[in-house]
């Protein structure tokens, strides 16, 4: 019976991990997480998270049964929403004793695969800078333009896993480059355009969305340590974005 | 006409934003709507009054759907709302913030930045009022049940 605790234990553990490393909300993962343990029909499970850790226990009042206590470090967080989706369902589908805990520690180990090859995120990030200067009321030329934009900010992306950049190095590093090229462009072109939206798009897929949404929904839920810290995440990243755009518009200032 | 262009940019920009934070793909194409008409909302309204305040207006709307479609979907709701977001998202005033900064004119840099909290802040804050509409109404519901 022990084994079957501790398996139990393991899978939850297993799901929250997957769900901390894809960004996903406290209260989320901990609800999650409690309903897999309380498959176990034991009474006391504790679930906590953070951004950075898991913690969970499994005990019962009968003196009998010996405690288990998983921790788990995360290190590595990125935006990978469709994993949240699919260990919701399999947490979904278990609880509901649609499927037994093998298959369940088996689905949740396969839902590492990716679903989305590397270059077609590229590409929606491309497309991503091009449709937001639509979005911000571009004219035609600047849309044009805006392809070249998004081309710096795929590549960038491919800069940053070269020399593993972090997240603020890379904000400045990424939108240095954009303001500067996309301005030098304008100010050299003989036409009248604003480079003001092509770099305000160029900006976005850069944008902490992920982490601003999350901070405000953990914080809802009374979880402040990790809506703090998403907080803390959100501004840092801000910020970065901030000091690329001025760092890029100096550097055209001196050059040109 | 520029309208209608707008609109079709805010879906392909939500759509596009969605991908790159991995939705499933099943729901791509959904997750698209509450953007879309978020940002109709957004267009409408920024004529009749401040940016903060037509921002707060959209998010109200893209929160609502997103909450539907989450239910309808049976999706964790932050699917429709990440990537929904983001065409509300205070990028010209954060950029602007830094533009005036650089060229010296520190009182404008100053009103972008405020901009910028404020639309932040308008968005967080339509989240939390429906959000927490949604629970109260969960807990009366269960309530009527109990008796």
């Amino acid at each position: 019976m022990k084994t079957e605790y501790k398996k139990i234990a393991e899978v939850a553990a297993l799901a929250g991990r997957i769900m901390l490393e894809s960004h996903a909300e406290s209260y989320r993962v901990e609800d999650t997480t409690r309903r897999i343990l309380q498959t176990s029909g034991l009474n006391i499970t504790e679930v906590i998270t953070y951004t950075t850790g898991l913690f969970i226990t499994l005990d019962d009042t009968d003196p009998e049964i010996e405690p288990i206590t998983l921790v788990r470090r995360i290190t590595d967080r990125g935006n990978h929403l469709r994993k949240i989706y699919r260990v919701n369902n399999i947490s979904r589908q278990l609880t509901n004793q649609e499927i037994s805990l093998d298959e369940a520690r088996d689905r949740l180990m396969l839902v590492d695969e990716e679903e989305y090859t590397v270059y077609s995120k590229d590409m929606a990030t491309m497309f991503l800078v091009v449709a937001f200067t639509v979005l911000l009321g571009g004219n035609i030329w600047e849309t044009l333009l805006s392809f070249i934009a998004g081309i710096i900010v795929a590549l960038s992306r491919i800069g940053k896993e070269k020399i593993g950049m972090n997240e603020f190095i890379y904000g400045i590093f990424s939108t240095t480059i954009t303001s500067f090229v996309i301005t030098s462009i304008v100010q050299l072109l003989p036409y009248p355009l604003s480079s003001d939206i092509i770099i305000i798009a160029a900006l976005m897929p850069l944008y902490p969305g992920t982490a601003f949404t999350n901070a405000i929904r953990d914080m809802l839920k009374g979880d402040y340590n990790s809506g703090v810290a998403r907080i803390a995440d959100a501004l840092v990243v801000a910020l970065s974005l901030a000091l690329g755009v001025a760092l890029g518009l100096s550097l055209v200032k001196v050059v040109l | 006409m520029g309208f209608v262009i707008q609109v079709i940019g805010a879906y392909i920009a939500t759509i596009t934003a969605a991908i790159t934070v991995e939705a499933p793909k099943s729901l791509i194409m959904k997750t698209g709507i509450p953007g879309a008409a978020g940002y109709i909302v957004y267009l409408l309204a920024t004529n009749l009054m401040d940016a903060s305040l037509a921002t707060f207006f959209a998010s109200i709307l893209i929160v609502i759907l997103g909450q539907a479609s989450a239910r309808y979907y049976k999706a964790p709701v932050t699917i429709f709302y990440i990537p929904a977001f983001f065409p509300l998202v205070p990028g010209s005033a954060m950029y602007h913030t830094a533009f005036y900064f650089i060229n010296g004119d520190s009182q404008l840099a100053a009103l972008s930045f405020v901009q910028a909290i404020l639309i932040a802040g308008a968005i967080a804050l339509a989240i939390f009022i429906v959000d927490s509409s949604l629970e109260i109404y969960k807990f009366l519901m269960n309530k009527r049940e109990q008796i």
